[in-house]
């Protein structure tokens, strides 16, 4: 906890202003001129950018003076809090905090959307939804910057839900077409689906660290707090608690950065518009999930399964992910993928323990990407595409849009990582990473995680370059394919044009950046020169993220670069040759037609979803919808309301209003009631008067009595008046004997009756709270000559250390094993006969516990079987 | 000397009371054409009545003594169950001021034989000698024999009387033959003496046994108990409104009163009463029979009328339960039983009057149907209804619901759990046709074409409900009073 | 400065209905007025009960009169922070609920307003009292209005629904009534005197089997009324039947005097069984939450969708309930609040859309957003409210309970059935969004597909009133809980040791006893003793 720092509201006011712009034109949006609307919403995002930019220069200040820990912390108030088993009060405090990584992080976001928001003024200006757009685009801004500047896992938390909240009404922005309002659902269902994990692995951190703060968790992972195996009921033993919170939190990274298996609603999502595509789906939100790894990244570096889970489902994303890419059609959706499979790099490059790297493909893929998109936007806005735009019905747009043309080649020169632009920098470090863990580690698997990154992630990157070509030539080379087209039709306007101003500025900015950004992050050693750089973004980084260190030698660094511009040369190269100046799919010609088709249908995994888990959970929820009125309903009110209405038709059917069944009846009703008195009802009861025992009968009108007390057959004396008899008994007269056995958590208790044979003694089924760990055999008991004989198998008499294998135990005299009362106690059984005044006699008999005595009947609830020995 | 006569006169003032205004009413009946005071005169002379009992149950300076001769008590019981009786009576004289001028029944002879009959029950519940137990119940019976017959033009009416009548002297014959076992057994006719004998074993078992289980039939038949009830859906149906009224409260509470004393006083020893061997078990076997078979029968009515006489034989069931009781709680228990009286009093009336008040001339309202939409009619008319079923619903706060409370709490305390669960049971059961009531008048509409039951205009009926409804709502909410004057005439009785 | 608070809450609805009834139903608009104005005068007077100190244990406001003295039932009622909230909720919701209804209600206004203030009282009145007997005659009052309001005003299988709705509760609490008669007959047994007074018989101490029986008793009746699967199916019927007002309280207020229950008598009485069946209540509410949740998302009725929701919400509540550790319970008790304002909004949501079509079935709307764009955006807002989303009051509730469910028992709640639990429940997150979304895509996403649809009003003034203010709670509990749950956390607290102190002592015992709660030193809070008993066979 850093109480000592100085509180720094500029960190809360970079969140308020985009909240307020959201505001304010949500309330009176409608109200406002345009042009304010456009303001206010651009404003607000400068202003926190500019805000961002001060605290980040401070920041750096702060660095400058080597107080290596720097951070600036704002602490608003204490939301609430929640007490842990051991009585220790964990508050969550609404607290902000911008250090070396949330501090890039906000840059970027503030950045690149403030210039996203600019953008947007130009190519929402006809949309009439105008206000609500920025004011979602707003709350955005300052949902994100929550999830970036939140300081503890749960206030992060209400930012990457907020987030997947805009996310959703953005998506369905155009809500009048359904299934674009229903791709927004599908992404926040998606996301919600992450979030459980989120909030469980929360809980299992703060079970362990007793902190929800992201520099407590990371300190207690580095003291080693998370290595103890637990059991997870009911799955038996895990390996740590880190790899289960690991694998917890990457859940939610998976829904919010669309890795696999959740990444499907990412695509679906570009139904928003171009802008949102841009900030939410290519450079900002969807990244959180990345952001997330790295601000935990001592935690999850302590977990070797949960960090090659990463990394494997990393680059099979960025694979499967390319490869749908490389044959769709339409612009955005080939972004999408791409950015998916972009996305599975920088989670490949956490897995191999690269955090800096991956969150520096992050930073660079930030440009290109939100690059890319605006271009898309730009094209789509240039040829009136409404949605998408088919990349076949475009080409040979250089000459009608020069300045899009140019920053979307840069950006795609980027991406595929050409040397000297940002992607070729960052894409470099990630194989680099993924190479040294096959050098590193001895550790099998680790190897062959290794080695499966490192092959995966060329192949992938080979696709990148290829796709992303593919997308330009058709785009930009050859000639323009709707340019017979009429206007409307499925054609484009033939005559396409440039963006205005605000446009063209953004995608100047970003192209900049697609370039330059990579500087900050050269790589430490120059390959084939092997002469060093100074790298400032891994300097910068290491203040809050860790990560394996880099690898000196020569021979890694080589293969990795090698690979990556192998990969990058392949890929433009065939795309050259494919798609330059082309105007159709050459590709699809020279695969077999049906992969063609199916990759086309993105291998059909949404269908897969369908028929595997959507499909039977609608099932079953339809099942439960129709038994819940039918069933239990029935079961619970229906039947029995049916029944006593029957019974009572029954009944008043008998009042038939004829007298004679009425006497009839009446009469039947005066014989049984003589009947009650007809035969005696004999009763008997055992009580301890001063420690000998009575036997009492009910009396009754002239009832007489006579008793034979150990129920050997025989009466002891004749019919007398007397209802009372206190014989004495002797071990012949025992019938059996009766083990009670007591649990001591809620009183319940069994009794098994003893034989010579061994009986187990099964205390599982009393919840005594105890457990055998000794041994797995249970307690045993049997009778011999009188005495109790109990075989304990490893347990112990409660108090002592060490008991005999065999112990034994006198009538009546109980002992505690481990916390369970166990009392031996002998059972007779006596009769007494009655005969009533109408000479009709009638037999009770009694077993009884000696020596105890019962309460009378009536009390049968209070009655307790060990009653008297409990003590 | 002359104390002791005025001490005496007082306590049988009520008694002298009824039958001098029973006299005179016929007198009046005979010399004036007028009978639209008649209905007045009677009520007032009855609650006249019941105030003195009052008085003299609370001026315990004013008490008589305990007996007058060895036939009549003049306990705090005794003058529990006059007011109780009284009121009874007096309210459905109201009642039937009202409807037999409505229906033009209106003849002199009901009244005085609704005080003739109160009267009989009167003495009943005081009785505490075999003899006068007989004199009361016949007294009683011969007048409601007539006043069930009261309707002559009606076959129903009839028909209701002559099984009554019946039924009835049968069950007569039996408490005779068993009075005289009785006698035969301890050489007593006075309950007290005849309870000393018993608890004694000075009486022949035998003879006991045989005359205990006559006498208790009978008196169950009395109070209506499953399988002795058969008689009472129809001549409650047959009889007229304000007679059915009148046999539901007044006469079923003597018949409990007098079946109190006979087996908490006569058989009120550990022996006889035992929880296995006495006649508790029998109590508690008709308690649950009782209260089962009531509700569910109640159940199938489409009549409103006979749904109440089902419901009036199953809220005898609920006062079996604190009779049986008795074993273990004493006074508590008999206080339980006289508590659920009274309050069944009021709630019944209040229930009866409304359903009197729900018809008029042209259509007395008996089923269901009648009532259709009546509430939303006229709301303030059917009010009093909702208050009646809602209180033998027991719904709180209401004098049904302290009532079944004070029983049911009765059973309990006597480790008679699992009674009661099967007593709230039973009543859960009860809900059902009474919320039938609300619903229909409240939330149904009459049938097209059906003839539609308008609510009369009546002072008399008014007044009644409005004595009534205070009264249960009274007795729900501050029950204490009510509930002293229970125990303590509860706690003189048992000692 | 009024003494009395308490007895004034009870006095001012009852004395208001009753001067309803001398209004001649002529002259609605005074009806109207007065009623609502009655309510709104109750609402200010019930918040002085927040500036009451609640910081230690033990109730405010007490106040005891001796009512039956022979059979020591006495009116004594009091509040401290468990019931706090829920006497507010109350008197803040019931103004909104009766404020709405005007929109709907046209017939027999004078008798609904009637209703709906003795519905108050019996409300109130369980909400406060401290005796046993009292509450139970407030808690059957409650009945028979809320059955007037669904018969009466309700829809087309109304009577039905009444009835259903009454048996099932009126059965349920008839259980109850036996069951308090064995604890008073138990404590007169041991003491000699008759007593409802609830302090007095939570010294009672009963072994654990009549313990078992007790309890069951008392849980039938509450888990009826929360309700608890699979004692839910007079809900959707009554929701669907009822009039637009009388959902709202019926969901907003009634449902939560079944936790009520449980937190303030049948857990106090019975801890060893509360302790033992407690985590199967929970495990049921976890089964409710899913079970609940797949209902709703197949309802094509609106109302009964969020009708099932309800179901689904209540699991969470009694999930925490039974966690017994102070997020378990105070997140309980402010998710019993969050479920109020927001299904009691989403009720009046439905009823708005009702008023305009006369139709809940969704199939009949679609693209609304484009006609009423402020009451989609409100419809958003709760819904994100009800799906708790972080920043809105459902969030807070939901990660409290869970947080409870999960350290319910020992460190890291691992190892116990409780982790799986709390991940059950956490999937009714996920599925909570499935449906209620379904929801909003259907009645406001997409083309205008009805032209009946295509020229409805907005929220008109009165809805938007009835609107704001629930609105306004939505974001104040979800942004500063800490208003609401400092009031609360010290009675809960005290509420936890105390139990887990007569769990203690109650435990294995073999005949009743009372006991004394200062034999164990009051620092051992709850969960620890809870979870301390669970280890000590381990």
């Amino acid at each position: 906890m850093h109480e000592d720092a100085s509180q720094q509201l500029t960190l809360l006011l970079i969140i308020l202003f985009p909240l307020a712009g959201a505001v304010v034109n949500g309330l009176f949006g409608r109200r406002l001129p345009r042009s304010l609307v456009g303001f206010i919403g651009v404003g607000s995002v400068t202003v926190s950018f500019i805000l961002a930019v001060t605290s980040f220069a401070e920041l750096f200040a702060l660095r400058a003076e080597d107080s290596h820990k720097a951070a600036l912390i704002y602490q608003f108030y204490e939301w609430f809090s929640l007490k842990l088993p051991n009585g220790a009060e964990v508050p969550i405090n609404v607290r902000f905090l911008m250090d070396s990584l949330s501090g890039v992080m906000t840059l970027i976001v503030t950045g690149v959307g403030g210039l996203i928001h600019l953008y947007s003024v130009g190519y929402m200006s006809e949309d009439d939804g105008y206000p609500r757009f920025f004011s979602y685009l707003n709350l955005f801004m300052a949902s994100m910057l929550i999830l970036v500047l939140g300081s503890s896992l749960p206030v992060m938390f209400v930012g990457w839900e907020g987030v997947g909240l805009c996310s959703y009404l953005l998506i369905g922005y155009w809500y009048e077409n359904r299934d674009y309002a229903s791709a927004g659902r599908k992404a926040f269902v998606a996301n919600r689906v992450g979030d459980f994990g989120v909030l469980i692995g929360m809980f299992i951190l703060v079970g362990v660290v007793g902190s929800f703060e992201f520099a407590d968790i990371n300190a207690a992972a580095v003291s080693g707090q998370f290595r103890p195996n637990f059991p997870v009921w009911p799955f038996g033993v895990v390996p740590s608690i880190a790899t289960v919170a690991c694998l917890f939190l990457f859940l939610g990274c998976t829904g919010k950065s669309a890795q696999i298996p959740l990444y499907v609603w990412l695509p679906d999502a570009m139904a928003g518009p171009t802008p949102v595509s841009a900030l939410i789906h290519a450079a900002t939100m969807v990244t959180a999930g990345v952001y997330l790894c790295c601000r935990l990244s001592p935690l999850f570096i302590t977990s070797d399964v949960a960090m090659s889970v990463i990394a494997v489902t990393g680059t099979l994303t960025a694979l499967l992910a390319a490869t749908i890419a490389v044959a769709q059609r339409e612009m955005k959706k080939i972004l999408a993928y791409s950015t998916v499979s972009q996305l599975g790099f920088m989670f490949a490059a956490v897995g191999v323990g690269y955090f800096a790297a991956g969150f520096f493909h992050v930073f660079t893929h930030a440009f290109f990407k939100a690059c890319l998109f605006l271009g898309a936007g730009s094209v789509m806005h240039a040829v009136h595409a409404h949605g998408d735009a088919d990349i076949f019905k475009l080409g040979g747009l250089k000459k009608q849009l020069p300045t899009t043309r140019w920053t979307f080649l840069v950006s795609c020169l980027a991406i595929a990582g050409v040397p000297l632009t940002s992607g070729f920098f960052s894409k470099d470090e990630i194989l680099l990473g993924a190479t040294a863990q096959i050098f590193r580690s001895d550790d099998r698997l680790m190897v062959a995680v290794g080695w499966f990154t490192l092959i995966g992630l060329t192949l992938a990157a080979v696709m990148t370059a290829f796709y992303m070509f593919r997308l330009y030539f058709l785009t930009f080379t050859g000639e323009y394919r709707s340019a017979g087209e009429s206007g409307g039709g499925h054609g484009y306007d033939p005559h396409p044009h440039e963006s205005p101003a605000s446009m063209k500025i953004p995608l100047i900015f970003l192209g900049l950046g697609a370039i330059f950004a990579g500087y900050l992050g050269m790589p430490h050693i120059v390959p084939v020169i092997g002469s060093h750089l100074p790298s400032w973004w891994g300097e910068w980084m290491e203040a809050s993220v860790t990560g394996h260190a880099h690898p000196e030698s020569m021979k890694i660094i080589n293969i990795a670069s090698g690979l990556a511009l192998a990969a990058m040369a392949i890929g433009i190269g065939s795309a050259w040759v494919l798609y330059r100046n082309k105007s159709k799919d050459v590709l699809a010609e020279k695969v077999p037609a049906r992969l063609y088709a199916l990759v086309f249908d993105k291998w059909r995994v949404d269908e897969l979803y369908d028929a595997i888990i959507i499909g039977p959970i609608k099932q079953v929820a339809t099942l439960v919808g129709r038994t819940d009125m039918t069933f239990v309903d029935a079961l619970l009110t229906r039947l029995p309301s049916f029944n006593a209405r029957e019974l009572g038709r029954f009944l008043s059917r008998l009042q038939n209003g004829v007298v004679q069944t009425y006497g009839m009846v009446l009469v039947i009703g005066v014989v049984s009631v003589m009947a009650m008195f007809w035969t005696p009802r004999a009763h008997l009861e055992g009580a301890v008067e001063g420690g000998t025992l009575q036997l009492v009968a009910a009396p009754g009108l002239g009832y007489e009595y006579r008793w034979d007390a150990d129920s050997d057959g025989e009466f002891e004396g004749g019919w007398s008046a007397n209802r009372i008899h206190s014989p004495t008994y002797g071990l012949e007269d025992v019938r059996e004997v009766i083990l009670y056995v007591r649990s001591p958590r809620t009183g319940a208790s069994h009794h098994y009756a003893l034989t010579e044979q061994w009986t187990a003694l099964d205390l599982d089924r009393l919840d005594t709270g105890w457990r055998r760990i000794r041994s797995s055999l249970p307690i045993v008991a049997r009778l011999s000559d009188g005495k109790v004989q109990l075989r304990l198998n490893g347990a112990q008499v409660f108090g002592k250390t060490d008991t005999p294998e065999i112990i034994e135990l006198t009538m009546g005299r109980g002992t505690g094993i481990e916390n369970v009362l166990m009392v031996p106690r002998a059972k007779v059984e006596a009769t007494v006969e009655v005969r009533n005044a109408f000479g009709n006699v009638s037999t009770a008999s009694r077993e009884m516990t000696l020596p105890d005595g019962y309460l009378p009947e009536r009390h049968a609830l209070f009655l307790d079987a060990t009653k008297g020995v409990s003590r | 000397m002359i104390t002791e006569l005025i001490a005496d006169l007082i306590g049988v003032a009520p008694l002298l009371l009824l039958v001098a205004a029973g006299l005179s009413i016929m007198m009046i009946d005979a010399f004036s054409k007028d009978r639209s005071g008649l209905a007045l005169t009677t009520a007032m002379s009855l609650f006249a009545a019941a105030a003195i009992s009052g008085a003299v149950a609370v001026r315990g300076d004013l008490a008589a003594p305990e007996q007058i001769t060895r036939y009549l008590a003049v306990d705090q019981f005794g003058l529990f169950f006059d007011v109780v009786i009284c009121a009874g009576a007096g309210l459905s004289a109201l009642l039937a001021g009202g409807y037999l001028k409505e229906h033009g029944l209106e003849r002199g002879e009901f009244y005085v034989l609704l005080i003739f009959t109160a009267f009989g029950a009167m003495v009943l519940a005081r009785a505490v000698d075999l003899l006068s137990i007989f004199l009361g119940l016949e007294t009683m019976s011969l007048g409601a024999y007539a006043l069930v017959a009261y309707r002559r033009t009606s076959a129903r009416a009839v028909e209701g009387a002559v099984k009554y009548f019946l039924l009835g002297s049968f069950a007569a014959a039996i408490l005779l033959f068993g009075s005289a076992l009785l006698y035969g057994a301890t050489g007593h006719t006075d309950l007290a003496g005849i309870r000393e004998a018993v608890a004694f074993g000075a009486a022949d078992p035998q003879l006991t046994i045989l005359a205990l289980v006559m006498i208790l039939v009978s008196l169950a038949f009395k109070v209506g108990a499953v399988p002795f009830h058969m008689w009472v859906p129809d001549s409650y149906e047959g009889a007229v409104t304000p007679v059915t009224t009148f046999m539901s409260v007044a006469v079923k509470a003597a018949a409990f009163a007098v079946l109190v004393r006979v087996l908490a006083g006569a058989f009120g020893d550990e022996v006889s009463m035992d929880l296995f061997t006495g006649w508790t078990p029998v109590v508690v076997i008709l308690a649950v029979v009782t209260m089962v078979w009531g509700n569910l029968a109640a159940l199938a009515q489409s009549s409103v009328k006979r749904m109440l006489a089902y419901s009036s034989v199953a809220h005898a069931g609920y006062v079996l339960v604190g009779l049986a009781a008795t074993y273990e709680l004493g006074p508590t228990a008999v206080s339980s039983v006289l508590y659920y009286v009274a309050a069944y009093t009021v709630s019944n009336v209040l229930a009866f009057g409304s359903l009197v008040l729900m018809g008029s001339k042209g259509k007395e309202a008996v089923s269901y149907e009648d009532l259709a939409g009546a509430g939303r009619r006229h709301p303030a008319a059917a009010a009093p209804f909702v208050i009646g079923v809602l209180s033998l619903l027991g719904m709180p706060p209401t004098a049904g619901f302290f009532g079944k409370y004070y029983v049911f709490s009765a059973a309990v305390q006597a480790g008679m759990t699992w009674l009661a669960v099967v007593g709230v049971l039973a009543s859960a059961v009860g809900a059902y046709y009474y919320l039938k009531v609300v619903v229909y008048l409240f939330m149904r509409e009459p049938e097209e074409g059906a003839s539609i039951a308008v609510p009369m205009r009546s002072g008399y009926v008014a007044v009644t409900l409005v004595l009534a409804g205070y009264y249960v709502v009274r007795m729900g909410v501050t029950p204490g009073r009510y509930l002293d004057f229970a125990i303590s005439a509860a706690s003189t009785f048992l000692g | 400065m009024i003494t009395h608070t308490l007895t004034w809450l009870l006095a001012i609805p009852l004395l208001g209905s009753l001067v309803v009834l001398a209004i001649p139903s002529s002259r609605e608009g005074v009806i109207k007025r007065f009623s609502i104005g009655v309510m709104l005068v109750e609402f200010l007077l019930s918040l002085r009960l927040y500036w009451v100190d609640y910081s230690t244990p033990g109730y405010r406001l007490v106040e005891q009169v001796a009512w039956v003295e022979s059979l020591g039932i006495s009116y004594k009622v009091g509040v401290d922070g468990l019931s706090l909230w829920l006497v507010l909720l109350t008197t803040a919701l019931t103004p909104i609920a009766l404020y709405a209804s005007w929109g709907s209600i046209a017939t027999k206004i004078k008798e609904y307003a009637f209703s709906f203030l003795l519905l108050e009282l019996g409300m109130l009145g369980a909400f406060v009292a401290l005796d046993l007997f009292l509450f139970y005659v407030f808690w059957e009052l409650m009945l028979v209005p809320m059955y007037l309001i669904i018969g009466v005003w309700g829809g087309k299988d109304r009577v039905y629904a009444a009835v259903k709705f009454f048996l099932y509760t009126f059965f349920g609490s008839l259980l109850m009534l036996v069951a308090i008669l064995y604890i008073v007959a138990a404590y007169k047994e041991l003491t000699g005197q008759y007593t409802f007074d609830l302090e007095k018989l939570t010294t009672l101490m009963l072994p654990a089997v009549p313990q078992y029986l007790l309890f069951s008793a008392f849980a039938v009746a509450f888990a009826i009324k929360v309700p608890m699967f699979p004692f839910h199916t007079w809900l959707p019927d009554a929701h669907v039947q009822a009039p637009t007002g009388g959902s709202v309280i019926l969901a907003a207020v009634l449902l939560k005097l079944g936790i009520y229950g449980f937190i303030r008598f049948a857990m106090p009485l019975f801890p060893v069984a509360s302790q033992v069946i407690g985590p199967t209540l929970a495990g049921l509410g976890v089964f409710g939450i899913i079970y609940g949740a797949y209902a709703a998302w197949v309802q094509r009725d609106l109302k009964k969708l969020v009708a099932y929701s309800s179901v689904s919400h209540m699991g969470f509540i009694l999930l925490g309930l039974f966690a017994m550790n102070r997020q378990g319970v105070s997140g309980a008790i402010l998710q019993m609040i969050n479920h109020g304002v927001s299904t009691g909004a989403l009720f009046l949501l439905v009823g708005v859309i009702y008023d305009r079509r006369h139709s809940r079935m969704l199939d009949d709307f679609g693209g609304l957003a484009k006609v009423m764009p402020w009451y989609a955006t409100a419809f958003v807002i709760i819904t994100m409210s009800s799906i708790g989303l972080p920043g809105t009051n459902g969030f807070v509730g939901e990660f409290m309970i869970l947080g409870g469910a999960f350290f319910s028992r020992g460190a890291v709640g691992l190892g116990t059935h409780w982790f799986a639990m709390t991940l059950l429940a956490a999937t009714g997150v996920i599925f909570a969004a499935v449906y209620m979304l379904h929801a909003v895509l259907r009645m406001f996403w997409g083309k205008v597909t009805h032209e009946e649809n295509e020229s409805l009003p907005d929220l008109n003034r009165r809805e938007a009133w009835a609107l704001i203010p629930l609105v306004v709670l939505v974001f104040w509990i979800g942004l500063y809980p800490k208003f609401f749950l400092d009031k609360m956390t010290p009675s809960v607290d005290a509420f936890i040791s105390d139990f887990s102190i007569r769990y203690r002592q109650s435990r294995g015992i073999s005949k009743p006893q009372l006991a004394d709660l200062k034999a164990i030193d009051p620092e051992e809070t709850g969960s620890y003793v809870l979870a301390h008993h669970v280890e000590e066979g381990r």
